[in-house]
């Protein structure tokens, strides 16, 4: 290993043309390790270095960066993550996705820290990451499986010790809202990265490592995780709802409080809310639980309709293709979640998209024979968008690019062309700005103010309040941005902030960094990401919220409620260091580290 | 909200208020919940009974865990078992400081003073981690058999029918403990025995 720490990194990245099909190995100083650590952070800075500004995101420059953290294959829990970074085709913008599972385990395992892949094969490929080495095999029987399919044969190929990502026929057909899948229904889900796959004629990755990662100092780790075991069990949260019912226990509250997203965001109440809810897929579809390596909450939950089974669906896919869809079916829910996952499809972009149009059916803004709530006929348009087909093509470009076409852009609900999550913003003010900022678009996921504005984890926040959301996003999103660096599960940062995270990642690399140290990582990749959007022409308008999120619904506990989100927006750049145009300031940048443009 | 929502808010709201106004809670601490038939209304994680509001205030099942247990109090698996195994109808846990104080030095409260032990007799105190199934079944048995158990270093659980004799109960439990107190301080300072009565 290049460098000094003792655990953790192996201090060494992969790079593979798949233009020459050569494989190249690279190795990582320190002084990188230590100021941008992994996950996102190594993306977000390699992607800003290698490409050009206005690089076509489905063109052989583009680069896709899979890169584990220091944490990754330690016995942290939580940390069996990899971040996987591109320019997105949906968005244009930076987009990093982390997927979970077992592929970051034996890719770390590899002894990698990363995989950057760059150029496109003429023929269908795969990539085998093995032993301090990696070969680029042919795919061509592969391609046009679907995910299981395609997971299923690698492993009978690669040993039962292996795991591996793949696209479904949807990343092969270019669908800008394409997902690139794990096992057991992980997901790398958003922003088109399966596309950029597709783009590249990469069918998979598969990784069978073997070698133990470090630990620079066990015996102090073993009472960390002891005490990190103690935390979770008592968290209400994880150890309490999460792990008893999953992620979908959510949704109950959610609709409670008026904040789910119903019929494309005309609604916050969904009546049939009590048929999708947690309590109804743990007792009517559950047949297992399923987890990530190592991780003792185990969120996941398999699952069995009469017809078929799979995996999920989760809570952001309950909603997305329940409430937002009027579908209160939970066996054609999940039937419908399969598919995305089977496919390769993003299951919030999809309901979005779905929700849209289904709205300009109903406008008569296009037409076709299908409405809200209709499941077999949304299912067979699942089908056509992760093939293209008919009405599927306009659904594969996502709902920004489809209600534009049609004359109505209003109608999509998206951020920087991403659409919304799983939350209504106007019943909780901190989700409006986590939405507008995030440099990916609508992101629950880079700022999940949630914790604080309904479920009091660590600390309850009124949720209409707006003084005080500027500051807690800016934190939320460094914190977030830090868990994408080491890869951590973001679940558990609503028990274990910068300090315990720090004595943990101090324990396994040997490398001391101050709590504040590992924040500003956050606030690095954060800053370096906005200027990558800002270098593409993204400018402050694109922080806007779309209108309909910023008109108050006329029922329900949230009526008449609106965030004054040109005030918290404008609140949010100073908090930043950024100028009133959204830009970072020169003295923002030093402090960073990032001055000199950002090759610092 | 239904009317029968309301109505228990506004219940909950009244005597959560009268818990911090006597200073048996600070800022975010003590919670509780009255049940109606298979459903409990109790308080939800990290509210402050100073000032309860609607959305404070979540209906879960009494016999099983649910998705609202994601905000409801991270004690709610202690109220849980007490409505299991008993037939009251409301609890309240507080932190009452003389309770709490004297918990540090005792196994159990006998109160002092005439009307506590005519109505208390004796207070159990147990140990354990708060939310813990454990302690939510020490803290279920004492209830089965007192009006009120005591959390070491912890707080006070009282339970009952109706939700104004519960608090009765709980001021009662602290009322005998701040007069055990000082009585024993009183002992010790001046270094005299105690007059105890002849008869309660």
């Amino acid at each position: 290993m290049s460098v000094e720490a003792r655990g953790g990194w192996w201090g060494r990245a992969l790079r593979v043309d798949l233009s020459s099909k050569e494989v190249y190995v690279e190795e990582l100083k320190l002084d990188f390790l230590r100021k941008f650590v992994g996950g996102s952070g190594f993306g977000v800075k390699w992607l800003y270095e290698l490409t050009k500004p206005r690089m076509d995101p489905l063109s052989p420059e583009n680069w896709l960066i899979m890169a584990a953290g220091p944490l990754t294959g330690s016995r942290v829990y939580g940390a069996s993550r990899i971040t996987i970074t591109s320019k997105s085709p949906l968005t244009g913008t930076v987009f990093d996705s982390t997927c979970g599972g077992f592929f970051p385990l034996f890719f770390k395992r590899a002894g990698f820290d990363a995989l950057l892949i760059h150029g496109s094969s003429e023929e269908p490929v795969y990539i085998h990451v093995y032993d301090d080495g990696a070969d680029v095999l042919s795919a061509r029987d592969l391609w046009g499986l679907k995910v299981s399919e395609v997971i299923r044969e690698l492993r009978s190929r690669h040993g039962f010790k292996c795991s591996a990502i793949a696209i479904g026929p949807a990343g092969e057909n270019l669908v800008k809202i394409a997902s690139i899948m794990g096992d057991n229904g992980h997901a790398s889900g958003r922003g088109g990265l399966g596309a950029v796959m597709g783009s590249k004629k990469l069918k998979a990755v598969v990784a069978s490592g073997t070698k133990r990662v470090e630990e620079a100092h066990p015996e102090k780790l073993d009472q960390l995780l002891e005490n990190m075991n103690v935390r979770i069990t008592w968290n209400p949260y994880l150890g309490g709802a999460l792990k008893n019912l999953g992620t979908s226990a959510l949704l109950t509250v959610i609709n409670d409080w008026g904040l789910l997203p119903t019929m494309n965001f005309s609604k916050s109440i969904f009546e049939g809310a009590e048929r999708i809810s947690a309590e109804e897929l743990n007792s009517k579809l559950t047949v297992g639980r399923r987890g990530c390596y190592n991780c003792p909450i185990v969120c996941k939950r398999a699952t069995r309709t009469a017809k078929a089974s799979g995996d999920g669906p989760e809570y952001e896919s309950v909603v997305n293709l329940g409430s937002m869809l009027m579908v209160d079916d939970l066996e054609g829910l999940a039937e419908m979640n399969y598919l995305c996952n089977e496919l390769g499809l993003d299951t919030i972009s999809m309901g979005g998209t779905l929700a849209c149009l289904l709205e300009l059916i109903e406008m008569e803004a296009v037409r076709a024979d299908v409405k809200w709530g209709e499941v077999d006929k949304l299912k067979k348009l699942i089908i056509d968008t992760a093939y293209r087909r008919g009405l599927g093509g306009d659904l594969a470009e996502g709902s920004k690019r489809l209600a534009t076409k049609h004359g109505v852009p209003e109608v999509s609900v998206t951020v920087k062309g991403l659409e919304v999550p799983a939350y209504d913003p106007r019943g909780a003010y901190g989700m409006a700005l986590s939405y507008g900022t995030s440099y990916r678009g609508a992101c629950h996921l880079r700022s999940w103010t949630i914790a604080f504005e309904v479920i009091g984890v660590p600390n309850l926040v009124d949720r209409f309040s707006f003084y005080e959301k500027p500051a807690l996003v800016k934190y939320t999103q460094d914190l977030a941005a830090l868990y994408d660096c080491l890869v951590m599960c973001k679940h558990f940062a609503v028990e274990f902030d910068e300090e315990p995270i720090s004595l943990l990642v101090n324990a396994v690399t040997g490398v001391q960094f101050s709590k504040e140290e590992l924040l500003m990582v956050g606030e690095r990749v954060w800053n370096l990401a906005r200027m990558f959007n800002l270098r593409e022409g993204f400018t402050w308008r694109d922080d806007l919220l779309p209108p309909r999120l910023l008109r108050p619904l006329t029922e329900g506990p949230i009526a008449g409620r609106v965030p004054p989100y040109h005030d918290m927006l404008k609140a949010y750049y100073e908090v930043r260091g950024w100028s009133d145009e959204g830009k970072p300031t020169q003295e923002t940048l030093s402090r960073l580290g990032l001055s000199g443009g950002v090759h610092g | 909200m239904s009317s029968m929502d309301r109505a228990i808010y506004e219940v909950l709201k009244e005597y959560a208020s009268r818990l911090a106004r006597r200073g048996y809670v600070t800022a975010h601490g003590g919670n509780l919940s009255v049940r109606s038939g298979r459903n409990m209304w109790i308080t939800r994680h990290a509210c402050s009974l100073e000032n309860l509001k609607p959305e404070d205030v979540v209906r879960v099942p009494v016999d099983r865990p649910s998705s609202r247990d994601i905000i409801a109090s991270t004690e709610t698996p202690i109220h849980r078992e007490v409505y299991l195994k008993t037939s009251n109808l409301a609890i309240l846990h507080a932190h009452p400081p003389y309770s709490v104080a004297l918990s540090f030095f005792l196994d159990e409260l006998i109160p002092p003073d005439s009307e506590g032990y005519h109505v208390l007799k004796r207070i159990p105190i147990v140990e354990g981690r708060p939310g813990s199934p454990k302690l939510a079944r020490e803290v279920a048995d004492a209830l089965t058999r007192h009006w009120a158990v005591i959390v070491r270093g912890h707080g006070v659980f009282a339970s009952s029918k109706f939700i104004d004799h519960t608090y009765q109960i709980l001021c009662m439990v602290e009322h005998s403990a701040e007069i055990l107190y000082l009585k024993r301080l009183y002992e010790a300072s001046l270094k005299v025995k105690p007059k105890e009565p002849k008869e309660f």
